[in-house]
């Protein structure tokens, strides 16, 4: 009894180590890109308010959101209740307006080109069993990478809306970097006129135009280009930001980092790392063309990803000619 | 390359320095080290030749100059409980958990990309809670990378709210700005949580992420 049961754990265990590479899908991973898909929906489409922690380097700030869709366009509001007063506003972006990150969760990976196999081909899913999260059932899938260039996840994913209610970055010793959860949630709450503005003078309204909408077919970025990426992750689109630097940015659906390029202030400075958090940044001074360069990737990957992303963006124009200094 | 000659001539501050380096400063001399560092850029000056020299004997980053650890080392004594002194065998053990828990500071930054506890609790990188306590070396940091400061803003220690990033220079040279560097990657943090705000599915959590000291907009930039 003991050891068939040993004996088919071992099978299921085998299958499950094999079946990633088999276009056979289990159950499991059917209903896990159903989940992620919902995810990415319902955090964009669903009326809520809610509460939620952000815990961090034995740090803990609570916040409170507010989403909803009039019209078609979302809009949302992000306020810190605990710290400095913050706020931030963003308005304005149409829900049918998918960026890549949402085309990627919700499986429309042919965009993306032949290359792209899926998220499933970077992360494997789990799912680990249901809990409560702000007095809801909700569902766990451990998110682990297939490879040393991202973090691993664990989400909690409500059970009725898909909403994620709970998300933990966790490095590859099993250690988590940060952690969002809500502690409350209120459903297509009837929101006030006065819910859309900002409460705070000290507020921030962002940028909803950062991505294009609804690729179909891979972007390129102009200007820079990336001559290596982990796996996975796509050109999410680019943007110059009010200090000068242009920005390129990457998301692998679930992962995002952002590459900053500008001119150093100090083209002796060394390589610099920083984190907070979860989020780290790798400042990198270089030349190329003869011209000083600094380039710092900031975002929730492993330092050596960073690094080697750095170490990688090169002045890229479609026209050779233009490549001489 | 510097002269191997010592600004600072006065033994009452080199003796206590040179302890400090080799982990056997009592807390009274690591307080006297970094309130002469303060007031006397010498004292500093040879106390991050010191840290070279250090490093260097490690293998570690041999040339970086001009290495600022007052700051990030008074960060992390003001954030220890009140230290009470004990006589004679606890005295010793005192002297050690000093040094060790200050070069905890240092190290423990580096800690978070080295990744060493299995333990799924949050992990903590603050350089101000310096829970683990290693002594110096001990870990190798991942990227021969040496903290080298924190977010000079860390004066607010009444708010314990972790803002602090955590610089590590990797190469040769000169200084680094702290100030400049740390509202610039503050700033590039808060892009970059827009961008992933919408490239992760998640919706508006990652601006959760985005420091106190950025999310208003700020005069001077």
């Amino acid at each position: 009894m003991t050891l068939s049961f040993r004996a088919s754990c071992a099978a299921l265990a085998l299958f499950a180590f094999l079946a990633p590479r088999m276009a056979l899908a289990t159950e499991d991973e059917v209903q896990i890109r159903a989940l992620l898909k919902q995810m990415s929906e319902s955090v964009r489409s669903l009326d809520y308010r809610g509460l939620f922690t952000y815990e961090q380097g034995g740090s803990l700030s609570t916040l409170r959101v507010v989403h909803s869709v009039r019209d078609g366009v979302e809009f949302e509001r992000l306020q810190h209740l605990s710290g400095p007063e913050r706020e931030v506003l963003r308005q304005g972006q149409r829900v049918d307006c998918l960026n890549p990150g949402d085309q990627l969760l919700r499986g429309r990976f042919e965009v993306f080109g032949d290359q792209f196999e899926g998220l499933d081909a970077y992360y494997h899913f789990y799912i680990r069993g249901e809990e409560r999260v702000a007095g809801r059932d909700v569902i766990n899938i451990q998110v682990k990478p297939r490879d040393a260039f991202r973090y691993g996840y664990s989400l909690a994913i409500d059970k009725l809306t898909g909403l994620p209610l709970k998300s933990l970055l966790i490095d590859p010793k099993m250690r988590v970097l940060e952690r969002f959860q809500f502690v409350e949630l209120e459903l297509g709450p009837s929101i006030g006129e006065s819910e859309y503005h900002a409460v705070t003078p000290q507020h921030r309204v962002v940028d909803h135009e950062l991505s294009p909408c609804n690729l179909v077919r891979p972007d390129d970025s102009v200007g820079w280009r990336a001559r290596w990426l982990p796996k996975g992750f796509v050109f999410s689109g680019q943007h110059k930001t009010d200090a000068g630097q242009d920005m390129f940015m990457y998301t692998d659906g679930l992962t995002a980092f952002s590459v900053f390029v500008g001119v150093p202030h100090d083209s002796r400075q060394p390589d610099i790392k920083a984190q907070r958090g979860a989020t780290i940044a790798y400042m990198h001074n270089m030349v190329r063309n003869k011209l000083p360069y600094q380039v710092t990737v900031v975002g929730e990957v492993p330092p050596n990803t960073a690094q080697r992303v750095a170490y990688n963006m090169v002045p890229y124009q479609p026209s050779p000619s233009t490549l001489t200094p | 390359m510097v002269a191997m000659v010592d600004k600072v001539t006065d033994q009452a501050i080199l003796e206590p320095l040179s302890a400090l380096m080799d982990n056997e400063a009592s807390e009274l001399e690591l307080h006297r080290i970094l309130k002469q560092s303060e007031d006397d850029p010498a004292v500093k000056e040879t106390w991050s030749r010191y840290q070279m020299a250090a490093s260097a004997m490690r293998n570690e980053v041999p040339e970086v100059k001009s290495i600022d650890l007052s700051a990030s080392i008074s960060a992390a004594i003001e954030g220890e409980a009140t230290y009470k002194p004990k006589q004679g065998f606890l005295h010793s053990v005192g002297r050690f958990a000093i040094a060790a828990s200050v070069a905890g500071a240092v190290i423990v930054s580096v800690q978070t990309s080295n990744f060493s506890t299995t333990s799924p609790e949050v992990a903590s990188n603050s350089p101000a809670q310096p829970s683990i306590s290693l002594p110096a070396g001990y870990k190798a940091p991942e990227l021969s990378a040496r903290t080298v400061s924190v977010d000079p803003r860390a004066n607010a220690r009444s708010q314990r709210e972790t803002r602090n990033i955590l610089l590590v220079p990797y190469q040769k040279s000169a200084p680094v700005n702290d100030q400049k560097i740390h509202r610039q990657l503050n700033q590039y943090i808060l892009e970059h949580s827009e961008h992933a705000a919408l490239n992760s599915g998640r919706g508006m959590m990652p601006f959760a992420r985005v420091a106190p000291t950025v999310a208003a907009p700020t005069a001077d930039e």
